[in-house]
């Protein structure tokens, strides 16, 4: 099975717990959004539309209340029931009428334009252009006005039926003037609304939908479940660079005629009212009062989410990036805890394959890094603990080579044989045979079996027989003395601790002075610290040259030197006892020199026991 | 997933994101405009004589095969800066206006100089141009049409003493100043005729009507004629007079020659107008094409129109 390693554990935790909550909130905000934008596009199109709904229908049923009025004038009636007998009387004729129109024109909508055409040939208005030259009641419109003795409501066209202008889109509603007593037709008033600003707003020009005035007959046509658009029901288009008929929609655009259709039947098809879906087509529309038109507009679909659209791919890759941002962060952090691991475990490998030159660079500052320190503390230690047991390993295989050659001193050896040769010589054979038994002894308590730790009555032994030796040789110069207490006798020491420092009375202080003198070699115990003692009354030292040694002994110096003999004792006995050891030396010019060594046996003991 | 990848991913998406930024900005920025030869700002459409002009203008740029841009002011001074700006995006070489004011296109103008688009100012002129290059001015003879108008009262009156009121016009427009001057120098040399009130017509035939009503209402027997600085004017004047019962006793004239004042001066009490000529556009292209073919050209191209009264009214054609 795979090892999991920490980086991808806390990758995971991270990713977890930096993702999950950054697609959530991606995901509610999207919702949110969708909801709240699409929401306000619908509200958007429908208000616009009922805005444009209702400025058209204000001004439609003005123009009705207008017509009406101007229709059922008297001196409208009086003005078309007259006939002219010349030009001047017509004239006269529009004069009078036209500063009526004129008159009342302050009162309604400037996009309002009154035309009166009576079948006297008096044609009236209340519009600055001038009037085209044409038999107005020979036009199509004045028939049907004429025909249906009723007002009617023409279709939205884009030129006036009257005049020539650089307004486009016009409503116009024809009511027919009959005089009151015959019923005869006079003529007509004509109204015509200029609609172009009403149906061409600000928001419909930025809108890629088109916006269309459904003229629905009042009777629906259900033909095989499909609603059938009669011949009188019509459509015009309103474009931005103009309108289409319905022969135009019809040939170009059957969509709008296939919506306009749904809109003959809106109440039963569409759930909500003002607003539906048909086939690609989203569709809002708001039916007038002042004629029962509908003015629509109607959109691609896809137009109509375009927003909608828009904020989703951004939201996606907003959501994307914020992943691929949380993960790559995600990463970095898991990075930057695991690396310091790794790199430490790398270390750790090393030294483990025994390389503790390693030092781990760990430039953090949290827990990592004091566990990088401490690791290349612990490594520091090791390096030195290691390189003090080479040292010390490598000193005492000296001190060994150095016991050696002191236990085989060739010169005391020399000496002592030539000592021996001569009392057997002098066939002197008690005192021969009293040297070689101590010289034999000395050997044997030097070499100790091998073992490195004696006892203090071994190393007293050994002491004595050397000094036996030595008293032999130089019989009338020397005299030593050998005190222990019994107590200490089985104390344990590292062997020739004292043989050395005898040596050194002898050659350093005794031998030198011409009287002679005497060793002593004391040991006891006072206070619980056991005391041992070599002390002669030889030539002594002066203060600085006992100074030079005790600094040695105090700061544990190995010298070749005339003091060898002590600090080599003292190093191995710091070696052995550690710091519950000391030596000492007191010495004076002519009077001798004694050195202490004392050693606290508690400590010894806890040191033993621990050993 | 390695770390090149994911920066390559985050690369990716920061380019997709750019993008979207950058077609947001494309989408937010004003389309390009494809280059127009002529660009026309006309000050309105709103009377006969206005949508004349526009009417052959536009008709005589087609006849010529030139491409034109056009805006309409509606009369509003700051509708026609914006206008002039809109037009300018088109780069045309040549910039026709029709001031609305005298004063306020300044800048717009000096924009299209920096442009290097040449400027025809048509049917109005504009103050203090010394400044602004103008290629050429191509419009009526207001000042004369004036004169014309006094003339016509001081033969109707013959010596009797006429006491006229004056229709403004439109405020600010140089036509109507260059109007009334024209008819104020040569009352002057009739020492039976004065100016004995003014009324605002705002260029329509409504406020004048309205205008002339009260102000015979107000000040009764104190004028007996009537100066209209435009023919809407007239018009609003014939009404009102007709109103007040005084048409053919008061005598209106007036400048422009619109059908209805045609019709006006048959029925009686509409003592004629000065024709203000409205085929602009034939003379204008004369100006565009001797100007592309460096042909020498005048810097005024002024013309004049017919003055109409009962006499010679079978002859008015009227627009």
């Amino acid at each position: 099975m795979k090892k999991k390693s920490i980086r991808d554990k806390l990758l995971k935790n991270f990713s977890l717990f930096s993702l999950i909550p950054v697609i959530i909130f991606c995901i509610v905000m999207l919702l949110y959004i969708a909801s709240n934008v699409q929401g306000k596009r619908k509200d958007s199109v429908c208000s616009d539309l009922e805005h444009q709904a209702t400025q058209l229908d204000k001004v439609l049923l003005q123009a009705y209340q207008i017509g009406q009025t101007v229709a059922e004038d008297e001196m409208v009636n009086q003005e078309l029931a007259g006939s002219f007998k010349s030009e001047r009387q017509r004239y006269e004729s529009e004069i009078r009428l036209n500063s009526q129109l004129l008159g009342i024109s302050r009162y309604f909508d400037e996009n309002i334009k009154v035309y009166i055409v009576g079948e006297n040939g008096g044609v009236y208005k209340n519009s600055p252009y001038s009037l085209e030259e044409k038999e107005y009641e020979r036009e199509a419109w004045y028939e049907q006005i004429k025909e249906s003795g009723e007002p009617s409501w023409f279709e939205l066209h884009s030129m006036s039926y009257f005049v020539k202008t650089e307004e486009k889109e016009f409503i116009s509603l024809g009511i027919p003037v009959s005089e009151e007593k015959t019923g005869r037709i006079l003529g007509c008033v004509m109204v015509e609304i200029g609609v172009f600003d009403i149906l061409h707003t600000a928001e419909t020009q930025e809108e890629q939908g088109n916006l269309y005035l459904f003229y629905p007959d009042t009777n629906i046509k259900i033909i095989d479940g499909q609603v059938e658009l009669y011949d009188n029901d019509r459509v015009t288009l309103i474009q931005k660079d103009g309108i289409a008929g319905h022969e135009q929609v019809e040939a170009e655009q059957p969509e709008i005629l296939e919506t306009a259709k749904f809109l003959t039947y809106w109440k039963k098809d569409f759930q909500e009212k003002g607003f539906g879906q048909v086939a690609r087509f989203v569709t809002a529309y708001q039916q007038l009062n002042a004629n029962d038109w509908i003015l629509a507009y109607s959109m691609p679909k896809v137009e109509y989410y375009r927003l909608l659209i828009s904020v989703l791919i951004v939201s996606v890759l907003v959501t994307v990036i914020l992943i691929l941002i949380a993960y790559s962060v995600s990463c970095r952090v898991s990075g930057s805890i695991t690396r310091p691991i790794l790199s430490l475990k790398e270390d750790v490998e090393k030294v483990q394959e025994g390389n503790f030159e390693i030092v781990v660079s760990c430039e953090s500052e949290d827990e990592i890094g004091e566990l990088a320190q401490q690791f290349n503390e612990m490594v520091t230690e090791i390096r030195n603990l290691m390189d003090r047991i080479q040292t010390e390993h490598e000193r005492q295989r000296h001190y060994e080579l150095l016991l050696l050659q002191a236990q085989i001193n060739p010169h005391f050896l020399y000496n002592t044989l030539d000592s021996l040769m001569w009392l057997i010589r002098m066939e002197n054979h008690a005192d021969a045979e009293k040297m070689l038994e101590a010289l034999t002894r000395f050997f044997k308590t030097g070499l100790n079996k091998g073992r490195e730790i004696v006892s203090v009555k071994q190393e007293i032994s050994n002491v004595e027989s050397y000094l036996t030796i030595q008293l032999m040789r130089y019989k009338k110069k020397l005299s030593f003395s050998i005190a222990m207490d019994e107590e200490i006798r089985d104390f344990k020491v590292p062997k020739l601790i004292l043989q050395p420092l005898v040596e050194n009375a002898v050659y350093h202080g005794l031998k030198g002075k011409e009287q002679g003198g005497s060793i002593a070699v004391d040991c006891r115990k006072r206070d619980g610290v056991i005391v041992l003692c070599v002390s002669d009354d030889g030539l002594g030292m002066d203060e600085e040259q006992r100074k030079q040694i005790q600094k040695q002994l105090s700061e544990g110096i190995v010298e070749e030197s005339e003091s060898y003999g002590l600090t080599n004792v003292n190093e191995r006995l710091k070696f052995f006892f550690g710091d519950s050891c000391t030596m000492s030396v007191e010495s004076a010019q002519n009077e001798g020199t004694k050195v202490w060594i004392e050693i606290r046996e508690e400590e010894v003991y806890v040191q033993n026991r621990d050993s | 997933m390695g770390k090149k990848s994911i920066w390559a991913a985050v690369l990716i998406a920061v380019c997709a994101l750019a993008g979207i930024f950058l077609l947001y900005q494309n989408e937010n920025e004003p389309e390009k405009k494809e280059p127009v030869q002529i660009a026309v700002s006309f000050c309105d459409t709103a009377n006969s004589r206005t949508t004349a002009i526009w009417q052959d203008v536009l008709d005589s740029i087609q006849r010529a095969e030139m491409s034109v841009e056009w805006r309409s002011a509606d009369a509003d001074a700051d509708k026609q800066k914006k206008d002039v700006r809109e037009l300018l995006e088109y780069s045309p070489e040549y910039l026709v206006v029709m001031p609305v004011q005298t004063r306020g296109l300044e800048e717009e103008l000096l924009q299209a100089e920096a442009a290097k688009t040449k400027i025809i100012l048509l049917d109005r002129t504009i103050d203090n141009f010394k400044n602004i290059s103008v290629l050429a001015e191509v419009r009526t003879d207001a000042v004369w049409e004036g004169e014309e108008c006094a003339r016509l009262l001081a033969d109707f009156f013959d010596g009797r003493e006429g006491a006229v009121l004056e229709i403004s016009g439109e405020n600010g427009s140089s036509i109507n100043k260059m109007h009334s001057t024209g008819f104020r120098n040569r009352l002057r040399d009739y020492e039976n005729l004065e100016i004995a009130g003014i009324t605002e017509g705002g260029g329509d035939r409504g406020t004048a009507r309205n205008n002339v009503l009260s102000y015979f209402l107000s000040s009764p027997g104190t004028v007996n004629a009537v100066f209209a600085n435009t023919d809407e004017e007239g018009i609003g004047a014939i009404d009102a007079l007709e109103e007040l019962g005084l048409r053919g006793e008061v005598p209106v004239v007036s400048i422009n020659g619109v059908k209805d004042v045609k019709n006006a001066i048959g029925a009686g009490g509409y003592l004629g107008c000065v024709e203000a000529v409205p085929y602009l556009g034939e003379t204008l292209m004369e100006v565009i094409q001797k100007d592309q073919t460096k042909t020498r050209q005048d810097d005024e191209n002024i013309l004049r129109g017919t003055v109409y009264t009962a006499e010679n009214l079978s002859q008015m054609q009227g627009y």
